[in-house]
């Protein structure tokens, strides 16, 4: 029997799209419903936050403990876990306007144009959209796709490190929403 | 010195006519993973479309017409 793990030992470099809801891809309007394909491939790249410096990932568990009275004495733990939350956390080496648009607290995309009221959305500042990350091993794109996956998120702010005289790099972080257009393809790990 | 105006030839006005912009009408897909223009549908979305692209639709039985 061949082995089943395809080990190797790679540096993965990530790539992320993000596109938010009400956005127009070829004459359609983006939302829950209506995912872009990749034809042409810049109905993604067009929206493209930049240099990832850094892609981790998080999930939220939740633990509930069970102790059971065993026929041979004594208890016996079990732990029954859910995940309840997924999130991807990125850190960027550019600020860009979705960033700027939930750092001022802001109900519509920047215009550049219309002046609009900073910190009113006092809500939750989110964005939701359509999130494309794909991991690259060393061999590139064409050979070494290792992971293309394309979820619904909602984009906040992690962590702003503020106005200093150092380049300033936002870490935001996609929150994982369940939908049925959710989609991994992962050829590049068995192919590799 | 004497200033004098030019004689311009006068010139029919050019009636500019602009392209008609396309009817739009709104439909229903009604299969998980329609494929319209560059974008995937799910069952259920309602979007407007130029009436050539949405007969198309319902002609697949892809999509119907609910409304304009």
């Amino acid at each position: 029997m061949a082995a089943q793990y395809y080990l190797q030992k790679r540096i993965i470099g990530a790539f992320v799209d993000f596109i938010p809801h009400g956005e127009t891809v070829d004459a359609l309007t983006t939302s829950p419903t209506v995912i872009p394909d990749e034809d042409p491939e810049e109905n993604w790249t067009d929206y493209n936050m930049g240099c990832a410096q850094d892609v981790q990932f998080e999930s939220e568990t939740e633990d509930d403990e069970d102790y059971c009275p065993a026929l041979t004495g004594g208890y016996s733990k079990t732990i029954t876990r859910t995940t309840v939350r997924d999130e991807i956390i990125v850190t960027l080496k550019d600020p860009s306007e979705p960033v700027f648009r939930l750092l001022f607290g802001l109900n519509q995309k920047l215009t550049g144009a219309t002046g609009q009221q900073p910190f009113e959305n006092l809500g939750d500042r989110e964005i939701t959209g359509w999130l494309r990350l794909r991991g690259i091993g060393a061999a590139g794109s064409t050979t070494e796709t290792l992971a293309n996956v394309k979820v619904e998120v909602k984009m906040r702010i992690s962590d702003y490190p503020g106005w200093t005289k150092d380049a300033t790099k936002p870490v935001v972080a996609f929150e994982v929403i369940s939908n049925s257009f959710n989609d991994l393809i992962d050829d590049g790990v068995l192919a590799a | 010195m004497k200033k004098t105006a030019k004689k311009t030839d006068s010139q029919p006005l050019k009636v500019v006519e602009k392209p008609a912009e396309p009817v739009l009408v709104k439909v229903e897909i009604l299969v998980h993973r329609t494929k319209v223009g560059s974008c995937i549908c799910a069952k259920g979305a309602v979007l407007p479309l130029p009436k050539e692209q949405a007969d198309a639709l319902v002609s697949a039985e892809l999509a119907k017409i609910i409304g304009i």
